[in-house]
C-alpha cells in the first residue's frame, strides 16, 4: 500500500481488499457449516466448502426454509438495512421460497434466483452493505455469475432440488458492475496500473474512472473535428458545383461524413452498367473540383482532394437508376496524411490547451444528486464543452456546426479536485485523485424490476404511514 | 397585350383585361411555343434567356411539350404557362417565366401556379368557348410574388428596409423580415423557460420522492414536457396518487383532484410554494405511473419567468447594440455579408439548476436567422446581379430564405447540366 504526502490512503485494487479480510472472521461461518444445516433437497455444485460465508447470509438462507413468517419478518427486519429492504425480501423472496431454483454464496454476498409460476425468472442479490452494517437486497442479471460457478451445467440435472454454488466477492462486484470498493471516509483514487477503474464510493454510488492525457482529452474531440474538417471541403466542394449550375443538398451522416446529393437523371445511362456510369461520373466531378482543388485518383469512384488548408476523399455514387449522384465526402484515412494533419493537430492542440487550461484553473464546485447521495465536486470540470470552430473552418453554404462535446455525469478531475459525497445513512466521503481522469459518476446495476418492487414496498408503508391503509 | 393576340395562332381564346403592358421577351417567348423551327427557337431562347441552363431548361420541359400546354398567362414582367398533365403525372407541371430583376434576361421556373390557374377559370365562364383551346389572360405581378412566395422585390442598388414583410432582393433570395417588439424574446424563448421550470420543478419533486424512499426515474421529452415516471404495479390506484400528495404536501401546497371528462378519468395533483406553480397530471399504465408536470403562467412561477426573460433580453440587448461581428453565408452562388447584426443562435445557462436531473441548457437556433438594427448592413453580391447593400430603420429578425419552387426544378436542372456537362445537347 502507498501511502502519499496527504493523510488521505491510496486506493488501490489490492488496498480495498485488504480491511474485509480483517472483518471477515469473527462474523463468519464455512460453507460446510450451512450445508449442514439445509435440508437434504439441495443440489452442491462445484461449492468450496472451505469459504467463509457472514453469519447474516447464513442466517437469511435459514430463513428461506422455514415456514413461521412471523419470526422470518422479525429476523429480516434486524438483519437488513431497513424495513423497505426486509420488506423486499418478504415480498419478493420469502413468499416464493417453494420457486428458487439456486442459491450462489460469496464471503460477503448471496445469489437467489427464483422461478414464480406463470411469470419471468428472477434473480436476487443479498450483501453486506458496505461490509459491515446490515444487509441490503438488490434485483440484478446473474446470468454470467452462473456460468462462471458452474450453475448453469448443474441447472440441469437439479431434478428439482436447489442447487448450490460458490462463487468470489469479485463475481458480486462484476454482476453490480464495479471493480473494487472505497470503504474509508478517506480516500485518493487511482486506477493503479490499469487505465481504467470502477469503483463503488457509497451505497450505489460508482465512480468510473479512466487516465486522461492530453490523448485521451484529444480523442473526446476527435470526431467532431473530423466532422469540421469534412464541412469545410464539402462546403467548398458544394460552391464549386453550384458555380457550374449544379443545385446540391448535403447531409452530415452519423459517421461524421457529408453527403453532397445532387438528384438529376443521367441521360443516356438507362442501358449502361451502374460501374461504367460511376467511372463517368468520377471523371467529371474530378474535372469540376480539378478546377480549384489538387484531385488524385484514389481508387475506383474514389478521388482525393485537397487545397492548402486539407485534404479530404471523396467517393462518387450513382443511384441504381442514374438518378441522382452522391459525393461522400470524408477524412476517413486522411486524417494522418499532409494537409490535414497540420489542422487537426492545429485544432487539437487549441481544444485540448482550453480544457487544460480550465481544468487547472477550475474553482468551480458541481453539485448533483444520485439517489439519496448528494456528490460535490470542487475544483472539477464538468464534460461539457462547446467550441466555435475557427473562422477559416466556418463553411459559407452549409450549416457552421459546433464542436460539442458532452457527457451526461461526467467531469474531469485532478489532484486539486475534491468529492465529497454524502448521505443520511452512510455519512460523509472526502474523495481525491493521484492524477487527472475522466471521472463518470453512475449506480450500480440492477434490474429495472426491482426499482418497481421498491416502489411497491414503500407505496405500502406509506399507506399505513398516513392512514391510507387501516 | 391587344397588340400581341394577334400574333398568336387561332387556337389561343383570350379572356379578360388585355389592356396591359407586357414585356416583348415573353411575347416572343409565347411566339416561340407554335413555332416548329425547333433550331431557331433554340437560338431565340439562347437569346433571351440569363444562361444556357434555363434556355436548355425551357425547351426541354416547355418547347418539347408544347401541344400539352393550356394557359398562357402574361403579367408585365412575368409568363405562366400551365400545362395539362400526362395520364402518369400527378402534378401538373406549371412554369413561370420571367424578366430577372425585371431588366437582365429570362429565367424560368417551375413551381405551383394553381391561384393563378384558378383566376383563369372564373373568367372562362362560357365553357364551351374554352374547350380546346389555349386560354391567353392577363394579371398583375403581385399574382406571381404571391406565388414565389415573397411580398415586394428590393430593385435598388441601396434600399433600407422599414416594415416586416418578405423582400425579394437578389436573384432567387428572399430576406424575411419580421419587426422585433417587446414580446419578442418571450416569443423565442417561452418554450424552454417553460421547460426549465418544469425540470427544476420535476427535480425537487424527485428529490422528495427519494427521501421518502420512492424511486423515480425522468424523461425530458423533444417537446419541452418533462415527464417523473414512479415504477410501480398500482394496485389502487387513487391509494398511490393520495400517498404521493401526502409526500408532496410536506413541502408544496398539493392537491389532489380527481375530475372526468367524455373520454377518461383524469387524475392530476396541483402543486405550489414560493417558486413555482404546476400541475402534474397523472398517467397510469401496467408498470408506472407516469406525471406529467406543466407548470402555470401565474405567481409565483410567473415572477420566475420573468425574471429569467429579462435577463436573456438583458443579454441579447447589449450584445446586438455592441455587436461588431461580421456573419458570412452562401445561397447559390449569392455571397451574403451580414455586419453588425446577430445570429439568433443563443445559449443560456438556466439560473434554476436542477441536482438530480441533467441541466438543460435555455437554447434557440433559427438557422440563417439574424437580428438586424439600424447599424447592421447586410450586403449582397452575385457575378452577374452585382452588389447590393442593405440596411433597416428599426430592429428586425431578419431570415435569408429562397423563392418557393417546386422540388422537381433542382432534378430537372441538373439534369440539364449533367447533359451540358457530359458534352449532350440540352434538349
Amino acid at each position: 500500500m502507498v501511502i502519499l504526502n496527504n493523510p488521505c490512503q491510496l486506493i488501490n485494487h489490492q488496498a480495498v481488499h485488504a480491511p474485509m479480510t480483517q472483518v471477515q472472521q469473527p462474523q463468519s461461518t464455512t460453507m460446510r457449516g450451512i450445508i449442514q444445516a439445509l435440508p437434504p433437497n439441495i443440489l452442491q455444485c462445484n461449492a468450496d466448502l472451505n469459504t467463509s460465508v457472514r453469519r447474516e447470509l447464513a442466517d437469511i438462507v435459514w430463513l428461506l426454509f422455514s415456514s413461521d413468517k412471523r419470526t422470518a419478518a422479525k429476523l429480516a427486519r434486524r438483519l437488513f438495512i431497513d424495513g423497505t429492504h426486509a420488506g423486499v425480501f418478504m415480498s419478493y423472496v420469502y413468499d416464493y421460497r417453494d420457486r428458487i431454483t439456486d442459491i450462489v454464496f460469496s464471503p460477503n454476498y448471496m445469489g437467489i434466483s427464483i422461478e414464480p409460476p406463470r411469470e419471468l425468472a428472477r434473480n436476487y442479490v443479498i450483501g453486506v452493505n458496505d461490509y459491515s452494517d446490515g444487509l441490503f437486497i438488490n434485483g440484478a442479471d446473474l446470468a454470467l455469475l452462473h456460468i462462471k460457478s458452474g450453475v448453469n451445467d448443474c441447472y440441469r440435472v437439479r431434478n428439482g432440488r436447489i442447487v448450490v454454488a460458490t462463487a468470489s466477492d469479485g463475481d458480486f462486484r462484476a454482476v453490480f458492475g464495479y471493480d473494487a470498493d472505497v470503504l474509508e471516509r478517506e480516500a485518493v483514487l487511482t486506477t493503479g496500473p490499469r487505465n481504467s477503474i470502477a469503483y463503488r464510493v457509497q451505497g450505489e454510488v460508482v465512480f468510473e474512472l479512466t487516465r486522461a492525457g492530453n490523448k485521451y482529452i484529444a480523442e473526446l474531440f476527435r470526431e467532431q473535428v473530423q466532422r469540421i474538417i469534412a464541412i469545410y471541403m464539402a462546403d467548398k466542394a458544394m460552391r464549386l458545383l453550384v458555380d457550374h449550375g449544379f443545385n446540391p443538398d448535403a447531409i452530415i451522416t452519423a459517421a461524421d461524413d457529408v453527403l453532397v446529393l445532387i438528384p438529376g437523371v443521367i441521360q443516356g445511362s438507362k442501358n449502361v452498367d451502374r460501374w461504367v456510369v460511376i467511372r463517368k461520373m468520377t471523371g467529371l466531378f474530378a474535372s469540376i473540383l480539378g478546377e480549384y482543388f489538387t484531385v488524385r485518383n484514389d481508387g475506383f469512384g474514389c478521388i482525393r482532394i485537397s487545397d492548402g488548408t486539407a485534404s479530404v476523399r471523396v467517393f462518387i455514387d450513382v443511384d441504381n437508376e442514374s438518378r441522382g449522384i452522391t459525393l461522400r465526402v470524408t477524412t476517413w484515412k486522411v486524417i494522418g496524411s499532409m494537409p490535414t494533419r497540420r489542422i487537426y493537430n492545429r485544432v487539437m492542440r487549441e481544444l485540448t490547451g482550453s480544457v487544460r487550461d480550465m481544468l487547472n484553473n477550475s474553482e468551480r464546485t458541481d453539485e448533483l444528486i444520485i439517489g439519496n447521495h448528494y456528490v460535490k465536486i470542487e475544483r472539477g470540470l464538468p464534460i461539457n464543452f462547446e467550441y466555435e470552430p475557427e473562422p477559416m473552418l466556418k463553411p459559407r453554404m452549409l450549416r457552421s456546426l459546433l464542436i460539442t462535446v458532452s457527457r451526461l455525469r461526467g467531469f474531469l478531475v485532478t489532484p486539486r479536485t475534491l468529492v465529497t459525497i454524502e448521505h443520511p445513512q452512510h455519512g460523509v466521503k472526502h474523495l481525491r485523485f493521484d492524477g487527472t481522469y475522466d471521472l463518470r459518476i453512475r449506480t450500480t446495476m440492477v434490474s429495472d424490476r426491482y426499482i418497481g418492487d421498491v416502489n411497491a414496498v414503500v407505496v405500502r408503508r406509506l399507506a399505513y404511514e398516513f392512514g391510507i391503509y387501516s | 397585350m391587344r397588340d400581341v393576340i394577334p400574333k398568336l395562332p387561332p387556337i389561343i381564346q383570350p379572356l379578360g383585361n388585355l389592356g396591359i403592358n407586357v414585356r416583348h421577351e415573353l411575347v416572343e417567348i409565347a411566339e416561340a411555343l407554335f413555332n416548329d423551327n425547333k433550331g431557331a427557337v433554340w437560338e431565340l431562347a439562347k437569346r433571351l434567356f440569363i444562361d444556357d441552363n434555363h434556355a436548355g431548361f425551357f425547351m426541354r420541359y416547355v418547347y418539347r411539350r408544347r401541344e400539352d400546354v393550356r394557359r398562357l398567362v402574361f403579367t408585365p414582367h412575368y409568363l405562366a404557362i400551365i400545362m395539362m398533365p400526362k395520364p402518369y403525372q400527378f402534378l401538373k407541371p406549371d412554369f413561370a417565366i420571367g424578366i430577372n430583376d425585371y431588366r437582365d434576361g429570362l429565367f424560368m421556373s417551375e413551381l405551383d401556379l394553381t391561384r393563378i390557374s384558378y383566376t383563369t377559370n372564373e373568367l372562362c365562364s362560357d365553357i364551351e368557348k374554352c374547350v380546346g383551346k389555349i386560354i391567353v389572360a392577363a394579371v398583375g405581378d403581385d399574382a406571381f410574388r404571391a406565388a414565389f412566395g415573397y411580398d415586394r422585390d428590393v430593385l435598388g442598388q441601396e434600399a433600407v428596409i422599414t416594415t416586416g414583410g418578405r423582400y425579394r432582393v437578389q436573384g432567387e433570395v428572399v430576406f424575411n423580415i419580421e419587426e422585433v417588439g417587446g414580446d419578442y424574446p418571450k416569443r423565442l424563448f417561452n418554450e424552454q423557460i417553460l421547460r426549465s421550470i418544469s425540470i427544476y420543478t420535476a427535480d425537487v419533486v424527485m428529490r422528495i420522492l427519494i427521501d421518502h424512499g420512492i424511486s423515480p426515474v425522468a424523461q425530458v421529452g423533444g417537446n419541452g414536457e418533462v415527464l417523473v415516471r414512479v415504477p410501480v404495479v398500482p394496485h389502487g390506484i387513487d391509494e398511490c396518487l393520495r400517498i404521493i400528495a401526502e409526500i408532496l404536501g410536506k413541502y408544496f401546497t398539493a392537491q389532489y383532484s380527481t375530475y372526468f371528462t367524455m373520454k377518461e378519468v383524469v387524475h392530476s395533483l396541483w402543486i405550489s410554494n414560493n417558486e413555482v406553480a404546476a400541475e402534474m397530471e397523472a398517467n397510469i399504465n401496467d408498470e408506472s405511473i407516469d406525471f406529467t408536470i406543466e407548470p402555470w403562467l401565474i405567481e409565483p412561477t410567473k415572477q420566475v419567468y420573468n425574471k429569467m426573460i429579462n435577463m436573456i433580453t438583458g443579454g441579447i440587448k447589449d450584445m446586438l447594440n455592441n455587436s461588431e461581428r461580421i456573419d458570412e453565408l452562401l445561397v447559390g452562388r449569392h455571397y451574403i455579408k451580414i455586419e453588425r447584426g446577430l445570429p439568433v443562435n443563443f445559449t443560456y445557462e438556466p439560473e434554476l439548476k436542477p441536482k438530480i436531473l441533467e441541466p438543460v441548457l435555455i437554447t434557440v437556433h433559427k438557422p440563417r436567422t439574424f437580428l438586424v438594427t439600424p447599424r447592421s448592413v447586410v450586403t449582397i453580391e452575385h457575378p452577374q446581379h452585382g452588389v447590393k447593400h442593405i440596411r433597416f430603420n428599426g430592429t428586425y429578425e431578419l431570415t435569408v430564405d429562397t423563392t418557393r419552387v417546386s422540388g422537381r426544378q433542382i432534378i430537372d436542372m441538373n439534369t440539364i447540366i449533367f447533359d451540358r456537362l457530359l458534352g449532350k445537347e440540352a434538349w
